[in-house]
Order: C-alpha cells, then sequence, then structure tokens
C-alpha cells in the first residue's frame, strides 16, 4: 500500500527509488519494470545516448509522469506530492543547456527565481542572492548581465541557482558536456563540497570514477551498478569491445569499395 | 537577456526608479495635453538638455534615438506635404520628446528596479486572488523570448546563407516556429523542476 500524499516522510526510505517503473515514449518503450533505490550520497549515471539517463532524470524530478510503478522520494511518491514548495525542495534538476534555463537578465534576478517557491518577495530574494554570491567570493557577479558570461560562467550560475534553492537531492544533466577542462575540474571540486545528494548523469567518466556508486544503463536497463571504478571500467571494456566489432565488420566494406 | 541599462553612472541614475517612472508618465501626458508650439519647442529644448546631460551612458541608444529622429522627420514631412506645417512640429517633437524620456529612463534604471515598481504597483492584485510575482515572471519570460526569437532567425539565417549563399527569408518561418515551440517546452521544463511545478 503506497503512502499518501500527505503521510510525513519516512526517514528510513531511501532519498529517491524506483519501483517497477513504466514508461513508454512515443511507440518505444524507455523503462518496463526499472526499479532502484538511490540512498547514495553521489551517483553517477553513464551509458550510451538514448540509454534512458535523461528519462530517469525526468523521472526522478516529476517532470515525466511513468505509464506504471512509481517514484518515490522518502517513501512519499513524487507525482502525488503537491506542486511548489515541498516538491522543489525535495529534488531540483540542471539541464543540459544553461540557456534552457535561464530566464532573466542579470544574476542576481536569475538566482531570486530559485527562492520564488520559497515564498519570498522579489526584494527579500534579491537581498538572499546577493548574499549568497557574497559568501562565495562573487559579490561583483550580483548585477552582470547574463548575457555577458561565459559558456562554463553560465553553466556555474545555473549551479548556484541549484545550490540556493537548497533540494535535497540535486541531478545533473550531462554538466561536463559543454564545459573546458577547468570548468569540468571546478564543478567536479563544487559537487564534491556540496552536502547534498548529487546524481550525476555523464558521458565525462573521470568526474565519477571514484563515487560509491555509478549505474550504466543500456536501453532502459541497469548493466552495471556497484563502485564507480568497477562500472566504469566494465563500461570502457563494453565499449572498446563495441568498437573493435564495428570495426571489424566495417572493413570487408571498404575493401569492396576500393 | 540584453538591456539597455547603462553601466556608466549620471546624476539620474540617483533618482528611484518610482520617482522616474512617475515623471515620465507625467510629463509625457502633458506632451499629449499641448498644442502650443512654443511649449513644446521648450520640451525640445529641456529633452536636448536631458539628454546631453547624460553623456556616455546614452552610448547604447544614439542608433535607437537617431531612428527615432529620422521618423519624427518623417511624420513631419508628410504633414509639410499636406500643407500643415504647425501640426508637423508639434508631430515631430512630441515624438521626439517621448522617446528622449523613454531613453533617459531606460538608461538609467536597472529593469531589476523597474520590476519592483512594477511589484510595488501590481501589489493591491493579490487581494483579489492574482500573484504579482507571477506577472513579473511572465514579463520576464516576454522580453526574453523577444530576444531568443531575433537570435534564432540570425542563427536560422545564416545557417541557410552558408548553405545555399542566399538569406531565408519567409522560407525560415517553418524551422523558426518548430525551434521556438522547442524551445518554449524546454524553459517550460526548466521552470517546473525549479518552482517544483
Amino acid at each position: 500500500m503506497p503512502p499518501a500524499a500527505d503521510a510525513p516522510a519516512d526517514a528510513a526510505s531511501p532519498w529517491l527509488e524506483l519501483r517497477q517503473v513504466h514508461l513508454r515514449r512515443g511507440g518505444s518503450q524507455v523503462f518496463a519494470g526499472l526499479s532502484l533505490h538511490l540512498a547514495e550520497e553521489r551517483i553517477g549515471l553513464i551509458g550510451h545516448n538514448g540509454a534512458g539517463k535523461t528519462s530517469l532524470l525526468r523521472l526522478l524530478c516529476a517532470l515525466e509522469a511513468p505509464q506504471g510503478g512509481q517514484v518515490l522520494s522518502q517513501g512519499q511518491d513524487l507525482h502525488v506530492l503537491p506542486a511548489g514548495q515541498l516538491r522543489a525542495q525535495r529534488v531540483g534538476m540542471m539541464f543540459q543547456n544553461p540557456d534552457d534555463q535561464i530566464i532573466f537578465p542579470t544574476v542576481q534576478e536569475e538566482l531570486g527565481l530559485s527562492l520564488q517557491p520559497q515564498g519570498l518577495s522579489r526584494r527579500e530574494a534579491l537581498a538572499r542572492a546577493r548574499a549568497f554570491l557574497a559568501e562565495r567570493g562573487l559579490a561583483d557577479w550580483a548585477e552582470r548581465a547574463v548575457g555577458t558570461l561565459s559558456q562554463g560562467q553560465r553553466q556555474q550560475l545555473c549551479w548556484l541557482a541549484l545550490l540556493l534553492a537548497g533540494p535535497r537531492t540535486l541531478l545533473l544533466d550531462e554538466p561536463y558536456a559543454s564545459l573546458d577542462l577547468p570548468g569540468q575540474a571546478r564543478l567536479a571540486d563544487d559537487i564534491t563540497a556540496c552536502g547534498r545528494q548529487v546524481l550525476v548523469s555523464t558521458h565525462v567518466l573521470g568526474p565519477v570514477r571514484d563515487y560509491p556508486r555509478v549505474i550504466w544503463l543500456h536501453e532502459g536497463r541497469v548493466r552495471g551498478d556497484g563502485p564507480g571504478r568497477e562500472v566504469c571500467a566494465a563500461y570502457e571494456a563494453a565499449v572498446a569491445a563495441e568498437v573493435a566489432h564495428a570495426r571489424s565488420a566495417a572493413r570487408p566494406e571498404l575493401r569492396a569499395v576500393a | 537577456m540584453g538591456s539597455l541599462y547603462s553601466e556608466h553612472l549620471t546624476w539620474l541614475h540617483r533618482w528611484p526608479a518610482g520617482a522616474k517612472l512617475a515623471c515620465m508618465a507625467l510629463l509625457g501626458t502633458l506632451l499629449f495635453l499641448f498644442n502650443e508650439l512654443w511649449l513644446l519647442a521648450a520640451a525640445g529644448l529641456a529633452c536636448a538638455l536631458l539628454w546631453c546631460s547624460l553623456g556616455p551612458a546614452t552610448h547604447k541608444v544614439r542608433r535607437l534615438i537617431r531612428s527615432v529622429l529620422v521618423a519624427a522627420a518623417l511624420v513631419a514631412g508628410f504633414h509639410l506635404w499636406l500643407g500643415r506645417p504647425d501640426v508637423a512640429a508639434v508631430s515631430a517633437l512630441r515624438l521626439a520628446c517621448a522617446s528622449t524620456l523613454g531613453v533617459a529612463l531606460t538608461v538609467t534604471t536597472r529593469p531589476t528596479d523597474l520590476l519592483l515598481v512594477l511589484d510595488a504597483l501590481l501589489a493591491p492584485l493579490a487581494r483579489l486572488g492574482l500573484r504579482p510575482e507571477r506577472l513579473s515572471l511572465q514579463l520576464a519570460l516576454m522580453l526574453r523570448f523577444t530576444e531568443h526569437f531575433f537570435v534564432q532567425w540570425q542563427k536560422l539565417d545564416e545557417a541557410h546563407r552558408l548553405r545555399t549563399g542566399r538569406p531565408g527569408g519567409l522560407r525560415l518561418i517553418a524551422p523558426l516556429t518548430v525551434q521556438m515551440l522547442q524551445a518554449a517546452q524546454r524553459v517550460a521544463d526548466a521552470l517546473y523542476a525549479r518552482l517544483g511545478g
């Protein structure tokens, strides 16, 4: 019997859990009975494009509703929780492209939006945003126009907005995809220093290799699940084998063309 | 996401946004209440002085005000052609003065401060069950998408030029519409995730 939406959160339950989730999009089945307990502080999510990584993150922040099964946050169905502050404080998500989530023209206004679910007035939200930036030595960012920030800085702004919103779990969808190497290192450090549960979907394996848990998704199913080092190594070996197979299969055709 | 606000501080930057908005509304209304040419000429002179007093802060909007002056000259030319030199002078002066006042407000006031004034003015609507912060969010979204629209159009046009050697023109409307709808969906998803639905 699933708990009701207004039942108190069960502290003993894992922060996030998928129970027998079925998700179908268009004509294709994305997940068929996927079950996962997500309790570790740091979890990496790896796999090929189309494996279901983004769909899983969208399910976990209630952007996508499963056709079957449940997505639970501390024992409560995330899709039955009332919209607004309660849900925003459980799970937050950083999208792959910063430009899809930045709305306001200046840094402080953009950060202020993160405080809206808490019912703060605009003036209070802006003051909190400025104080938040000052704590991080970024006081001069407050008035900066978002358009003048570099790609890495816009990504950092999205990360700061997510931290300021303060959800218990942060979902990051391909956060390293458009960052240069110093930017990747800074984000990895920021994630390490963050005292919240973080789920990172990524093709850049370096930052998740030392995570206590990495889940390897393949065609909507879990193909590997365990310590980051082992799962990343298994994934890399599988990719190397796939590439070698594809190259050897392509060679006779190349010979035929020649 | 661009703004015409100038970081080059002037005397008008120190005025509160509400006072500037009220002055602009009052003076703008007065411009349309009086038809006396000497009064409007005096207003024109005052606006010219206001513009000069803002110095380099007007740098970003020089092209904008130049097109307004061209438009005012065209309006004046039309009235002159109709044989109404008095109407020509009055219309051109009104247009130029109102635009100068608007520009002075825009370059010396942060969008945030204007939204704060808007929030204060809309606050009584909260008693009627409306949510003023949602209205200002909608305003921010409108401004953001207006700019996004032009940026996307330009990108598509550049791609079309590169691949065909010709500007895209009206052929770009369909792909632009699709891209704007997709962008709207992604922004809506982000807002849903950030505001908790």
